[in-house]
């Protein structure tokens, strides 16, 4: 195992990244066509589900302390039943990787630049990838840490100057359509937050695990409440019919915002999104070659 | 590793037929069952399987016969 150490906060922050971003360009429409004006209350059912995971991932990591899940896994279910199971996670962190990458490919053809070919999104976006990973952990570690401390203040500032536009009316009447939209809305959500336990392949490096449960389970109240804004802002300024036919909500709601001579803002969705993607995409592959040269 | 690995990311992304209409097909119906289960369920089991080792071990550490 690598002779590396990060601290626990830069641990979660490498998943407050990668859930955050994917989350806002890929998920917020999905919960939106799923719930519609009632998307803030799937968030907030989302809340238990969501800490239930951070506390389960940071739980098995204190309680094999030095192991990363693939280890974990043999250790507790056996060598054979144990790599089966990594290879549904190894699975996953494939698919995840490459859904996340080939999203934010089609957000650039689609809402960017629509006349380059999406092989050059991809491609570039591995091969930075790649070389991060090549870098080692610390270094995917700090430059995650300052891409975050860059994406919250653009987040609270979108949110701040589309404030004039939103009505909050648009979220009346509450439950119009019962509870069924509303889990269907929540079961996308906790799926999100669930992505998390992508970072049981780090925990081992962390340095001192002490509160490691605390400090995962606000990491998800922090998930959650990075969502309230992009999901309640979308309702709130296009009404929950139109929000429900948009692609890329949160990035129209950038591109829309007007304040005397502060337009077109959409370059700092594009910057959120790319920055984050980075980060997420660097996790995975991190995660994927870690647990390969583990499990072999 | 690394370049490998990313290179079959780079090769099923590319390949992936799926517009983005797809994607977000993918998203609503199948991802959240998908993802659920592997990254909820797996490790609780996970967890309750453990915790059942640690108890076993614990009560065999009191009484070696049981």
């Amino acid at each position: 195992m690598e002779k590396i150490s990060i601290t626990k906060i830069q641990a979660l922050m490498l998943g407050i990244t990668s859930i955050t971003v994917t989350g806002h360009l890929l998920f917020i429409p999905v919960i939106i066509v799923h719930a519609g004006r009632d998307s803030w209350i799937s968030l907030l059912l989302a809340t238990i589900p969501a800490m239930l995971i951070g506390f389960t991932v940071a739980l098995l990591s204190q309680r094999y302390q030095g192991y990363s899940m693939v280890e974990y896994s043999q250790i507790i279910l056996g060598k054979w039943f144990g790599k089966l199971v990594v290879f549904i996670f190894l699975f996953y962190f494939f698919h995840e990787a490459t859904i996340s990458i080939r999203g934010l490919g089609e957000f650039y053809t689609s809402a960017v630049t629509p006349r380059t070919p999406i092989m050059v999104f991809l491609i570039a976006m591995l091969v930075l990838a790649g070389y991060a990973v090549r870098c080692g952990l610390e270094v995917i570690a700090r430059t995650n840490q300052v891409i975050l401390v860059t994406l919250i203040p653009i987040g609270i500032l979108a949110s701040a100057l589309t404030h004039k536009d939103k009505d909050y009316r648009n979220f009346l009447p509450i439950l119009e359509d019962s509870f069924g939209p509303v889990w269907d809305g929540t079961l996308p959500i906790i799926s999100l937050y669930s992505s998390i336990f992508v970072l049981s392949m780090i925990f081992p490096f962390v340095n001192d695990t002490k509160q490691l449960k605390r400090y995962s389970i606000i990491t998800m109240i922090i998930l959650i409440m990075m969502f309230v804004g992009p999901v309640t802002g979308v309702v709130a300024i296009y009404g929950a019919e139109r929000a429900q036919g948009l692609y890329f909500p949160t990035f129209l709601t950038l591109r829309d915002i007007e304040i005397g001579a502060l337009q077109r803002l959409d370059i700092l969705g594009i910057l959120l999104w790319s920055l984050g993607s980075f980060s997420k995409v660097t996790l995975f592959l991190y995660a994927i070659v870690l647990a390969i040269a583990q499990l072999f | 590793m690394v370049v490998p690995m990313g290179a079959l990311i780079a090769i099923v992304s590319i390949l992936n037929s799926e517009d983005l209409i797809g994607i977000f097909r993918f998203l609503k119906n199948y991802y959240p069952l998908y993802v659920t289960f592997v990254c909820l369920i797996l490790p609780l089991v996970l967890l309750m399987i453990s915790q059942i080792k640690k108890t076993r071990e614990k009560v065999k550490g009191r009484n070696p016969n049981v």
